[in-house]
């Protein structure tokens, strides 16, 4: 029996397992929809291509495994490109199929012709013009393998009209695209890394997000234990040790606590897990643990040595690579002193924030009672800014793959899509959306989605009315020269919620807003919580961008209360 | 093919000249890259050697920009290598 290109693409994605996808139908991609309409497969109509993208990878980030967006070509194809950069500069595994103008077409400048596969090219880890039907039983399979195997990432198919159309028999279905398993890290490496941690004075484990991309975090935990090592934690990384753990002492980098980026300062060997320099966690990369020998773990070699140059080099699946570490480090190091003087720096600089009487709608305040309000296993997606930074800072992540936010490309409207995407992959648990009330506008058309899916998601907007981070940086960099940070306009953003069909609350300022927050967050259903911020308030600390961390800034005049108190 | 010339732009790799020759049946090509003085010669292997489409990645001490300029057409007003600068 012949089959159309369509029918076969959508039979290898039914072989992949895909069994939800997002996207928005189009002119050359129509084939496609005519061949899911008598399928299995869950068609989510995003609202904006940007929005099926991040409901794709909620999907992929909440599960680990590849999820796929559709867009038709043309305005289509360059709609997902945001959510493409995204998913590579994040490594998340992400299949974004796209429909082309029919081959005889290609280069005319026809309607709706984009060179999608040049466009998708610097933003994928690999990407496909498919060129007949008979190439899709290759390419599907591979799509799959590539965005899935080593450092996950992106993969575009681009697909002619005509090759959907086209009909073929298929003889033998390839096999389902896997991850493969990336090269063993040779022992010697291991041996010699061993040594060298057990040799180490004071040494500090630094996590990035591939201890979760490796499923590491329990393996992590054991080996801090075992030598006595404290951790640090990348902004893509948190979820995989709690908060809690005496040995964690949170978030690096820009935002990172003082006592954190001081203990980088004191450490004499850095063991990099996963992570991958970036400036936003090292500040001025040449002064970052200065006094450290580098051992650097990942899982892509073209990382190692591309910021520091690292003494031990360490290429392979960190999972494996740290259980045959801990086997050769069987007998506990102790470390009394090193120790110690974590804790000191980490008491020593807790987080900033006014008494909760005085100001309970700060934002710290805030995320300590949607912490308070929700359950372990919730899921928190972001978008960009403050708000992102200070759930980053506050947020008692005990849990992989709870917090999903655009780290790399930081882009603004990723988390209302992300959550919906989320909750789709996650039926049952509650996910909420902290957004601010500039990037909440960025994807807002995803609340007919949401809407129409009636998922458990709330979006929570802390509204300062300004671009906050911006006005920020503004205020603290630019000698208070605010230039298109605010907002002189602003829509009831309670009222927009309630016009897209889903409860929409602002929280009272001169009630107990807290109460209401945790009030509005136990019950069911989708909603959007409106929250008016202090428009003055300052993420602290900040290390002011290009310099070094020991140069972040502080906030002298607040009360310090230790966030998790 | 354009996997590779890409990658150079984009992570702002220094490449003087490129020549490239099919292989067998044409399902794969050898590319020269010359890349002269980048400090980054180890980043730039790595970098390629990650990329799909890549097989192998060999570095050829033994040939020169001299090489590269042998394989040009005579024309008159084809002075320097063809490649691409950043
Ligand atoms: C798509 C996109 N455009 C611009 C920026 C630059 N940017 C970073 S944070 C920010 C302000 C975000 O404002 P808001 O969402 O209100 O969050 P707040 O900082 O106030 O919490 C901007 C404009 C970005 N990150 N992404």
């Amino acid at each position: 029996m012949k089959s159309s290109g369509a029918q076969i693409l959508r039979h290898l994605l039914e072989r992949q397992g895909i069994t939800t996808l997002a996207g928005i139908p189009g002119g050359a991609i129509l084939p496609f929809y005519d061949a899911l309409h008598d399928s299995g497969i869950r068609h989510i109509l995003a609202r904006h291509e940007q929005g099926a993208g991040f409901i794709a990878q909620g999907m992929a980030r909440a599960t680990g495994r590849a999820a796929v967006c559709v867009a038709t070509s043309g305005p289509g194809a360059t709609n997902l490109l945001t959510a493409i950069a995204d998913a590579r500069l994040d490594s998340i595994p992400l299949v974004a199929i796209t429909g082309q103008v029919p081959c005889a077409l290609i280069g005319t400048d026809a309607f709706q012709e984009v060179d999608t596969y040049g466009l998708t090219l610097p933003i994928t880890k690999h990407n496909f013009l498919v060129r007949s039907a008979a190439e899709l039983l290759d390419i599907v399979p591979l799509a799959f393998e590539l965005a899935q195997s080593g450092r996950p990432g992106p993969v575009a198919i681009d697909v002619p009209k005509d090759v959907l159309q086209a009909e073929l028999t298929v003889a033998r279905w390839p096999e389902p695209g896997r991850p493969i398993p990336p090269a063993r890290c040779p022992d010697p490496a291991i041996d010699a890394l061993a040594q060298a941690l057990r040799q180490a004075r004071r040494p500090v484990l630094y996590l990035g997000g591939g201890v979760i991309g490796a499923g590491a975090e329990t393996w992590v935990r054991r080996l801090a234990h075992q030598l006595q090592a404290p951790m640090v934690s990348t902004l893509m990384a948190l979820g995989a040790v709690p908060p809690d753990d005496p040995l964690h002492l949170g978030m690096l980098g820009m935002h990172g606590r003082k006592g954190t980026n001081l203990l980088l300062e004191e450490a004499d060997f850095l063991f990099a897990i996963g992570a991958r320099f970036d400036d936003r966690a090292t500040g001025r990369a040449v002064e970052f643990c200065p006094r450290a020998t580098i051992a650097h773990l990942d899982i892509d070699p073209a990382e190692i040595g591309k910021i520091k140059s690292v003494a031990h080099a360490l290429a392979g699946d960190a999972a494996d690579v740290l259980r045959r570490l801990l086997d050769r480090l069987p007998v506990p190091v102790s470390r009394p002193a090193w120790v110690a003087r974590a804790a000191e720096l980490r008491a020593a600089h807790p987080l900033h924030r006014p008494p909760r009487a005085e100001d309970p709608l700060h934002p710290l305040h805030l995320i300590a009672a949607i912490a308070g309000a929700v359950p372990a296993d919730a899921i928190l997606t972001t978008d960009v800014g403050q708000h992102q930074m200070w759930v980053a800072q506050a947020y008692p992540f005990r849990q992989v793959r709870t917090f999903l936010t655009s780290g790399g490309l930081g882009t603004m409207g990723f988390g209302l899509p992300a959550a919906i995407g989320a909750s789709l992959a996650c039926p049952g648990r509650r996910v909420a959306c902290v957004s601010g009330d500039g990037s909440i506008l960025m994807n807002l058309q995803e609340l007919a989605t949401l809407a129409e899916l009636d998922l458990p998601v709330a979006v929570l907007v802390f509204n300062n009315a300004h671009l906050g981070l911006v006005r920020q940086q503004q205020e603290l960099f630019y000698g208070g020269r605010y230039a298109a940070s605010r907002f002189h306009a602003a829509p009831d953003l309670a009222a927009v919620a309630r016009a897209f069909g889903l409860r929409g609350h602002r929280l009272d300022p001169d009630g107990d807003p807290l109460a209401e927050l945790s009030d509005l967050l136990q019950r069911p259903g989708p909603c959007l919580i409106d929250i008016p911020i202090h428009d003055a308030a300052n993420v602290y600390p900040m290390v002011p961008p290009g310099a070094a961390n020991h140069r972040a800034l502080t906030a002298p005049e607040l009360v310090a209360v230790s966030a998790h108190a | 093919m354009s996997h590779v010339t890409g990658l150079f732009a984009r992570r702002g790799f220094n490449l003087d000249a490129i020549l490239c020759v099919p292989l067998g049946d044409g399902q794969a090509s050898c590319i020269h890259l010359l890349v002269p003085g980048e400090p980054r010669i180890e980043q730039v292997e790595r970098q390629l050697a990650r990329l799909y489409d890549v097989l192998e990645v060999r570095r050829r001490p033994d040939l020169t920009a001299a090489d590269f300029a042998r394989f040009l057409t005579p024309a008159p007003t084809a002075c320097h290598p063809p490649g691409i600068r950043d």
